[in-house]
């Protein structure tokens, strides 16, 4: 049986290691994600004003009770089960964001490379005027336009992402479009639709499919740092940046509370970078080069 | 927005030929002097900013939709390493061109692909692999596999096998051949190696510079070319006879860019004043032997 490249793709990622670090820290945090509500011993939102302040520990405070592994913060929650609960959300908003960045800066990018003529000109003004704001002042800008609330942290952080993955696409199109085998499939009869499509994007995706790893990592620290400013979550929802805003006045007093909503975040993005990195040397290895 | 700029490059200017049915025409000419942009231009993968294509007595430049046309005119490209889409299995690629045209029933592809394989010379289970699996020799066999699928009636071939390895050139040159003796296929031959378009074609254009400058049955130009660029083309080949002696100088890089005049005339050893003002127009010295130079003829 004839090694296809898909396969040939997952042999040599297997060989990666940032690929499998990141793999491995990802997998943790998405089965974290996952089974929240099976490993969690507390729930995210349950006070108890007893147990406030209480440094992490393998032994229970009170009897009957699971132990709380991470401390727990000013109001006596569980650290550790809302760092798990908070998993989930960072993991959605992260992918769903860099969906909304794939798929319309993709397609947008793809649109002014293959159109070409004034179609790119108007598209790629529209990216360079969206790159001139630094990233999080502009999300902040959509954000207020929009209205505060984790749904639209999520929209606002995914439109920043467009013209990044808008001119990766835009540049991959260009050099595609004018390979033989695309020439071929014209000379075949093949229409631009279907050229575009079958011939031109798929052959584009390896440089988007790294961006996108490498964008979750982005993505997931930009809503943390929105929601840290107070524009996402709002308590007693569990999101990270949120946990850390609520926490952060307390660093003397218990420094748990904020190391380990921090380690958190640090730990998904730098999962998604080594994710990105690994799928780079495999995918794309000339960028790799460039650094 | 920011286009423009520079003066446009003239990369073929007023080149015209021929290709009779059933016939080989060969086009020759060193790396630059347009006869990828020619070949191109001829089944319209490239528009010419102007000029005149016929096919079949058919207006090509007068239409819009080039499908019916794709089937029957095909192209087969320089670079076997570029022309097949990495993501693509042997099977979707030369099913591709069936499925656009309608050309067989679904349930029939297989078969058909099997044997468009079996034709180029590789077996049936090629089909399952991917291009990246084959040597560049195979992989020009699949591309002449794609070109044939529609059943074109003409080919062009951009330097079909100028990009393999001498090893196998022949028998991709041999498939070609048989090919179009079989199907009776006309063919616009791209070419820079001579003895290749002495074994190809019946007659050979060879261009300078984007311009047509001789035009002949292979035989008159390879044995007695009329051009001087022609002739200096012929004693550069290197034939396989120990007894030629060459007969001019070799090319020499002294090329001018002026717009005016003969575009060999920089480095024509025949060059004179005209050839400086005049651009020679190509006109016909024996039968069906046609020229572009003041100095024409042999000697």
């Amino acid at each position: 049986m004839a090694e296809s490249p898909l396969r040939e793709v997952f042999r040599k990622l297997l060989q990666s290691i940032p690929f499998k670090l990141g793999a491995l820290l990802l997998s943790g945090l998405v089965l974290a994600a996952l089974l929240a509500d099976a490993i969690a011993p507390y729930s995210y939102r349950d006070q108890d004003l007893s147990q406030r302040f209480q440094p992490p520990s393998f032994s229970s405070t009170e009897p009957g009770q699971a132990p709380h592994l991470l401390g727990t913060d000013n109001l006596g929650r569980d650290l550790f089960s809302r760092l798990i609960f908070g998993a989930r959300i960072s993991l959605v908003v992260g992918l769903l964001s860099v969906l909304i960045s794939l798929l319309l800066g993709g397609l947008l990018g793809a649109l002014a490379g293959y159109a070409g003529g004034w179609t790119d000109s108007v598209i790629s003004r529209l990216f360079d005027l969206m790159l001139a704001f630094p990233s999080i002042l502009l999300a902040i800008a959509i954000v207020s336009v929009l209205g505060e609330g984790l749904g639209n942290v999520m929209l606002a952080v995914g439109v920043v992402g467009i013209p990044i993955f808008g001119r990766q696409a835009r540049a991959s199109v260009l050099t595609t479009r004018e390979l033989d085998y695309v020439q071929a499939a014209r000379s075949l009869g093949a229409g631009p639709v279907r050229i575009l499509f079958v011939h031109v994007l798929p052959n584009c995706l390896n440089p988007l499919i790294v961006l996108a790893a490498l964008g979750v990592g982005t993505a997931v620290l930009d809503t943390a740092g929105l929601s840290f400013l107070g524009l996402g979550a709002k308590a007693p929802f569990p999101e990270w940046g949120t946990i850390l805003a609520d926490t952060y006045q307390f660093y003397k007093r218990a420094p748990w509370m904020v190391a380990f909503p921090g380690l958190s975040i640090m730990a998904m993005v730098l999962g998604c970078n080594l994710l990105g990195d690994g799928l780079r040397d495999v995918l794309d290895p000339r960028m790799a080069e460039k650094g | 927005m920011f286009g423009g700029g520079g003066s446009p490059v003239r990369a073929v200017d007023q080149v015209s030929f021929v290709v009779e049915p059933g016939e080989t025409l060969a086009l020759v000419g060193e790396s630059g002097s347009g006869k990828s942009t020619t070949a191109r231009m001829a089944l319209r993968l490239l528009e010419p900013t102007s000029g005149e294509l016929y096919f079949q007595g058919e207006d090509l430049l007068a239409r819009r939709d080039l499908h019916s046309f794709r089937r029957k005119a095909q192209f087969i490209f320089q670079d076997p390493f570029s022309s097949l889409n990495p993501r693509h299995s042997i099977q979707t690629i030369l099913a591709e061109p069936l499925r656009l045209h309608g050309l067989a029933p679904r349930a029939e592809i297989p078969e058909r692909v099997r044997a468009l394989l079996e034709r180029v010379g590789l077996r049936a289970e090629h089909a399952q692999r991917y291009p990246h699996q084959f040597s560049g020799g195979q992989r020009q066999r699949i591309g002449i596999a794609r070109a044939l699928a529609v059943e074109p009636e003409l080919i062009v071939a951009d330097e079909p096998v100028s990009a393999l390895d001498v090893s196998v050139q022949a028998q991709v040159l041999n498939l070609l051949l048989d090919l179009k003796e079989e199907r009776g296929l006309s063919m616009l031959f791209i070419a820079h190696d001579l003895a290749v378009v002495r074994m190809v074609s019946q007659r050979v254009a060879v261009l300078y510079r984007g311009r047509l400058v001789e035009l002949g049955s292979a035989d008159a130009v390879c044995t007695a070319p009329l051009h001087p660029y022609t002739r200096a083309l012929m004693a550069a080949a290197p034939f396989p006879d120990p007894g030629r002696r060459p007969g001019e100088p070799t090319l020499q890089l002294t090329a001018s860019n002026s717009d005016r005049g003969c575009p060999y005339a920089g480095r024509c050893p025949l060059a004179s004043a005209v050839c400086k003002e005049e651009i020679p127009a190509l006109v016909e010295k024996a039968s069906g032997h046609q020229v572009a130079c003041h100095h024409e003829g042999p000697g």
